[in-house]
């Protein structure tokens, strides 16, 4: 395994009286892949949130780097190479494309750098070129996706953050999506990824953790977590919570401040 | 305000049809704004009628264009806070209080000071500015409407701090000071006078207020386009996502309220040297309605359009002052509605016809048709309310016909005759008319919904 990345040791977090994540330790390593599992409400989210800097934890240390971040601001988490794609894409609707990318790179202040950045992510997403000057909500799911990825990408992250990345988006973008994670993966960007479609996200994932309110009740190679029956029977049974959403990507995230996939 | 809905091939469609702009009609005057730099835009016509009013205006056009200015001014801080950085700043015109009465305490003989310019200028903005974070610091918590109430409550302590403050209570002197001067306001305030030069004449005072004008224009110009002003507008759509991002939205958000406040201090400052004095009754609620009428008019968060809605504001209720020019502009306003929006040409030669009309019939009989006028104000919102009741053709056309005929004669017995009630009357209809056509204003971007 290559050296921690992240990591996440025994942290608790609450909500008021709720108790979100109990005793949670993780860990990602440089350039590996690592998907989080669970059901709903079982804290994915707030982990997430956690190793960003939205919530602060009540107990426990996160290390990132070699550094132990926990006091951090998500300002200075950023700076140093934390990225996430938030749940339903959230990006700025009627800004531009190019706005949107430019608002991932607002922390940097190289300008030659930030251009060549921009240059790189046109280049890998030709559609975000044709469309750099139109408002992100005038944008196709899959094109939002990429979008959401791209302004991820801006920060130049070492560990990037992807918190449903499959939601709303249909089979065949869901592939793309994923195979473009292996991608950065081997780039050297560590992906840890958030989700409920299990079988897709350890095609991809080296290690898995699974969640189950708040503790994890299952960790290891990608490869074991498939054969394990436990989390067969849990998630990658036929007709079980692998997600699909009535509401579809269209609504729910144009709403201002609101955790709209916070379900509790 | 319901935003339309599209699909994304439509928007797609309709994107192709906004850069092909000689087929719609507003497209010629977006594609030319969009051609030229905001500054020019809106520099051009400003310098121009600003020549033009030094040339061949009298005091009393100059003291018009130069509450423009001052609106002009106001209007373009506003809509960085709100149109911007979406916060809703409802107290705005208490940092013009606060602005105001700092200029007017320290250069004054209220206080005996008569501070220069260089000093008391700034004190004036960063006495707002410090207002602005006073509030900004505890409203940092609040969203939406509660940020709202907050401010407005906020507005409406510094008004009565400005009339309370007459006898201040001093115990260990044993006398109480006159800080404010309550509702009789502080009088005899310096104008400011910079290296020797002090505005004499209202000519002079508005090259002061139109320079000042350019000043903000091109400072908050340049700020919109720089990535602060993306940051402000990104925080605006999603302040969770945006602190994803790593903004520093407690930050971004304390600096548009200061820079708001900054910006409505200023004005503050030179209004109270442009008027001599300052009154309480400047800060009263009327002041807040006429900018946010000016930057909803104008566009939420455009700057060029703050400029033309505080023009709007400060110059039609002047117009309208006039009977003739009232009615010369209620009759073609109309006529040009009627034709533009619902592209009914019969209509506007009927309201032509009517007024006619009506006119020769009040000249005719000479007679006092006070009562006849009473009565057509109130038949006319019943017949309003029934017209959308009536469908066949040719009864409608009738009503139709018989609503302008009415309109005119109230119009013309009542209303033109008593500019105080016509005023705000005209003003209200044209910016209900206004939102329903067009409610992104003038120079703002359209939202729509996409599914």
């Amino acid at each position: 395994m290559h050296a921690p990345l992240l990591q996440l040791q025994h942290i608790n977090a609450h909500y008021g009286p709720i108790h979100v994540l109990k005793d949670l330790s993780l860990e990602v390593g440089a350039g590996e892949i690592v998907c989080l599992l669970g059901g709903n409400a079982c804290g994915k989210s707030t982990t997430l949130k956690t190793i960003l800097g939205l919530v602060t934890p009540s107990s426990g240390t996160i290390v990132f780097a070699g550094e132990p971040i926990t006091g951090w601001s998500s300002s200075e988490r950023i700076r140093r190479g934390i990225a996430v794609v938030p749940e339903n894409r959230r990006l700025f609707g009627p800004l531009t494309v190019h706005e949107n990318l430019l608002m991932g790179a607002y922390l940097r202040h190289d300008r030659r750098a930030i251009d060549e950045d921009l240059a790189r992510i046109y280049a890998r997403f030709p559609r975000l070129s044709e469309r750099a000057g139109q408002p992100a909500q005038t944008l196709s799911g899959g094109e939002q996706q990429m979008l959401a990825v791209g302004r991820a990408l801006m920060s130049r992250p070492k560990l990037l953050l992807l918190d449903e990345p499959s939601m709303g988006l249909a089979p065949q973008l869901v592939e793309q999506s994923f195979a473009l994670l292996q991608m950065l993966s081997r780039q050297g960007v560590a992906v840890l990824v958030v989700e409920q479609n299990a079988r897709v996200a350890l095609q991809i994932a080296q290690r898995g953790y699974v969640l189950q309110t708040g503790r994890v009740v299952l960790e290891g190679a990608a490869a074991g977590l498939v054969a394990n029956d436990q989390l067969r029977r849990a998630y990658l049974s036929r007709g079980s919570v692998i997600r699909f959403s009535p509401l579809g990507h269209g609504r729910a995230w144009r709403g201002h401040g609101r955790q709209s996939g916070e379900r509790r | 305000m319901n935003t339309p809905t599209i699909g994304h091939e439509e928007w797609a469609v309709e994107l192709e049809a906004r850069r092909d702009w000689r087929r719609d009609r507003w497209g010629w005057l977006q594609h030319q704004a969009r051609q030229a730099p905001s500054a020019a835009l809106v520099g051009l016509p400003l310098a121009l009628a600003l020549a033009l009013a030094l040339l061949f205006g009298n005091d009393y056009i100059l003291r018009v264009a130069g509450t423009a200015c001052i609106y002009g001014v106001l209007a373009m801080g506003l809509t960085l806070v709100v149109g911007q950085a979406g916060l809703l700043d409802l107290g705005y015109v208490a940092y013009f209080g606060v602005g105001a009465y700092a200029y007017a305490l320290l250069a004054s003989p209220q206080l005996g000071l008569h501070t220069p310019i260089w000093l008391a200028l700034p004190a004036a903005i960063g006495a707002a500015m410090a207002a602005g974070l006073l509030l900004g610091v505890p409203g940092l918590r609040l969203n939406d409407d509660y940020l709202g109430i907050v401010t407005l409550g906020f507005g409406q302590v510094i008004v009565l701090l400005a009339l309370k403050l007459d006898r201040l209570a001093l115990p260990w002197a044993g006398a109480t000071l006159d800080l404010t001067g309550g509702p009789n306001g502080i009088l005899g305030i310096d104008p400011p006078r910079l290296l020797g030069w002090a505005p004499a004449t209202q000519g002079h005072w508005l090259l002061v207020l139109a320079a000042t004008l350019l000043a903000v224009l091109a400072l908050a110009s340049r700020v919109v386009d720089a990535p602060l002003g993306q940051a402000w507008r990104a925080l605006r759509e999603d302040p969770l996502a945006a602190a994803a991002m790593g903004l520093p939205v407690t930050r971004l958000r304390l600096l548009a309220v200061s820079s708001g406040a900054a910006i409505a201090g200023l004005a503050g400052a030179l209004f109270a040297g442009w008027q001599g004095a300052i009154f309480p009754v400047n800060l009263d609620l009327s002041l807040l309605l006429t900018l946010y009428a000016a930057i909803l008019i104008g566009g939420l968060g455009s700057l060029p359009g703050a400029l033309v809605g505080a023009a709007l504001l400060a110059a039609l209720p002047e117009i309208l002052r006039d009977p003739a020019l009232g009615r010369a502009l209620v009759y073609g306003g109309g006529a040009l509605a009627l034709i533009l929006w619902r592209r009914w040409p019969g209509a506007a030669l009927l309201a032509a016809g009517g007024c006619g009309i009506a006119i020769a019939a009040s000249l005719a009989t000479q007679a006092d048709v006070t009562l006849a006028g009473n009565l057509a104000l109130v038949a006319l919102p019943i017949v309003l309310a029934a017209l959308p009741l009536v469908r066949r053709p040719w009864q409608r056309l009738g009503l139709q016909a018989f609503t302008l005929v009415l309109a005119t004669f109230a119009w013309e017995t009542r209303l033109a005759a008593e500019p105080g009630l016509a005023r705000p009357l005209l003003l209200g209809v044209a910016l209900i008319a206004m939102l329903i056509v067009r409610p992104h204003g003038l120079f703002g971007r359209q939202r729509v919904t996409v599914v």
